[in-house]
């Protein structure tokens, strides 16, 4: 870019209606020339930055808090268990709670803890293939990918379809786990939950995103996993007693989890995670690690 | 153990210990979104998401679109946290640039894939529709501080020649280039490149003299 075409561009440029390729060479070319440069810095640019101001305030839909946080959030806890997916050498593992009914009323003792079955998938043989896994966490890669592996599996006899098959179980945990999410995020009946850390997990932080309707809690922790092979246990909250709802191992900084909650979430006022024994425990011992700090019904 | 169980389903009042994030100044709130604390998150949300939401919504046209823009803002700030400097201006002045630019992609691929004429700014006495819900953000200093920046900047707007105001608006709030306004006003484009310069360096010093006399 020369000075006449920094001259053409400054207007769009400071407007930010320019492509990022021509907003990348504008930018670089512009402190070549100090008087237009010093005329974008004290003219267009703190002028522009003030027109947001002129806009009329108006009113917030009704749950949009929910549904704008609850996004962010679970954005980040999907980026982070796909990270988590591709970093894990050789063996992925996936647990899921499997609920199980209430058998009689139980009052206010505590529920059942659900039943865990870990899902182990067997050792990939190499990076190539632990990249296929987390690239068929994308559907619309998948159909493609699928037709690739099919071949693959008719050459390699043997083995190959077992990994076609391995391969197609994992992305079809995924994408379920994907449309879930998404389901729950769009439901207007979905609330946000912020947990607080406690003196036990001080540098941890964590949410819940959960709708009573369905029983299912989408909860994303950032922390220190434990040291030893404890498990993460939820837990709901009603008069003050807590009802066990999943249990989960967490293996990352990052984490997240959906837990498809055994019991009816609807009436109860908070949520608690602890740390337990692997499997967890009938009732709370002394290592909640969050609690619930607020709860939003916008 | 020391845990409360009770709690309410409503936005509790601060336990003894917990931490007042209202309290926080932008540039904490940034630091501790850096750590992944997601209680930052939540405050900078009721903190900004009016002129965040609004201004969305002034660009966008439509309460879905404008929520679409304002998820990826928020996206955008809790995967990166740091793209923010504070040595570069205000949070306010940045998030709402961030929000600008959101807008005006998705308006832009709109009408790349539609080639259609853009939602534009509502007409004269056309207001967006708004949905009766209370306002969250509820700390009184920072809508004081809002109310008054909103009052300096409308009026200085509001002084500029309705064919330079035209063109400020085109550019910034329909997201046009220099070329589209020209298309779309049937003009030369010198003439709106002068309009515009004409508009911007003329609503500085308007924009200078509120804030000098709103100091006094």
């Amino acid at each position: 870019m020369n000075r006449a075409d920094l001259e053409e561009k400054i207007a769009d440029y400071a407007f930010g209606s320019i492509s990022e390729a021509e907003r990348e060479a504008f930018a670089a070319e512009l402190p070549n020339y100090p008087d237009l440069a010093t005329e974008y810095c004290t003219i267009w640019q703190p002028t522009i930055e003030s027109l947001p101001f002129a806009v009329e305030p108006v009113d917030l839909p009704a749950g949009m808090r929910q549904r704008v946080l609850g996004a962010a959030l679970a954005d980040a806890g999907a980026t982070a268990r796909a990270t988590q997916s591709a970093r894990l050498n050789g063996v992925v593992t996936t647990q899921v709670a499997i609920p199980q009914p209430a058998k009689g009323t139980v009052g206010i003792q505590a529920a059942p803890v659900p039943t865990m079955v870990e899902r182990k998938i067997v050792a990939l043989p190499n990076s190539w293939w632990r990249k296929l896994v987390v690239l068929f966490s994308r559907p619309v890669v998948a159909l493609s990918g699928m037709a690739v592996l099919l071949l693959i599996s008719l050459v390699s006899v043997g083995w190959g379809i077992g990994l076609n098959n391995q391969l197609n179980q994992t992305q079809a945990q995924l994408t379920a786990e994907q449309q879930e999410i998404t389901t729950l995020l769009a439901d207007h009946d979905t609330r946000m939950v912020a947990l607080q850390p406690t003196a036990n997990w001080q540098r941890g932080y964590g949410s819940a995103v959960y709708d009573p309707d369905k029983n299912l809690i989408y909860v994303t922790m950032s922390g220190p996993p434990p040291s030893d092979n404890s498990n993460c246990q939820v837990w709901a909250l009603k008069n003050g007693q807590p009802t066990s709802l999943g249990v989960f191992k967490m293996t990352a900084w990052d984490f997240s989890y959906m837990i498809h909650s055994p019991t009816d979430l609807r009436g109860y006022s908070g949520l608690m995670i602890s740390w337990e024994k692997p499997g967890g425990a009938s009732a709370p011992t002394n290592n909640t690690i969050m609690v619930e700090g607020q709860i939003e019904n916008n | 153990m020391g845990v409360n169980y009770m709690l309410s389903d409503t936005k509790t009042p601060k336990q003894v210990g917990e931490e007042d994030y209202t309290s926080l100044s932008d540039q904490q709130l940034v630091a501790r979104l850096v750590e992944r604390d997601p209680n930052a998150l939540t405050a900078i949300y009721d903190r900004y998401i009016r002129p965040i939401y609004s201004l969305a919504i002034k660009m966008m046209g439509r309460r879905e679109r404008a929520e679409e823009v304002v998820q990826e803002v928020f996206i955008k700030l809790w995967r990166k946290p740091y793209s923010y400097d504070p040595q570069r201006g205000a949070f306010i002045n940045w998030i709402l640039g961030v929000t600008h630019n959101q807008a005006i992609d998705e308006l832009q691929r709109e009408r790349n894939h539609e080639r259609t004429v853009s939602h534009a700014l509502p007409v004269a006495g056309e207001e967006e529709q708004s949905i009766d819900v209370p306002d969250l953000s509820a700390d009184p200093a920072e809508a004081a501080w809002f109310s008054v920046r909103m009052d300096i900047v409308r009026e200085a707007l509001q002084r500029l020649p309705v064919a330079q105001r035209q063109v400020v608006e085109l550019a910034y709030f329909s997201g046009l280039t220099q070329a589209e306004i020209a298309v779309r006003l049937t003009e030369p484009l010198g003439t709106i490149k002068t309009r515009t310069r004409l508009a911007l360096q003329k609503l500085k010093v308007i924009l200078e003299e509120e804030d000098l006399r709103g100091e006094r």
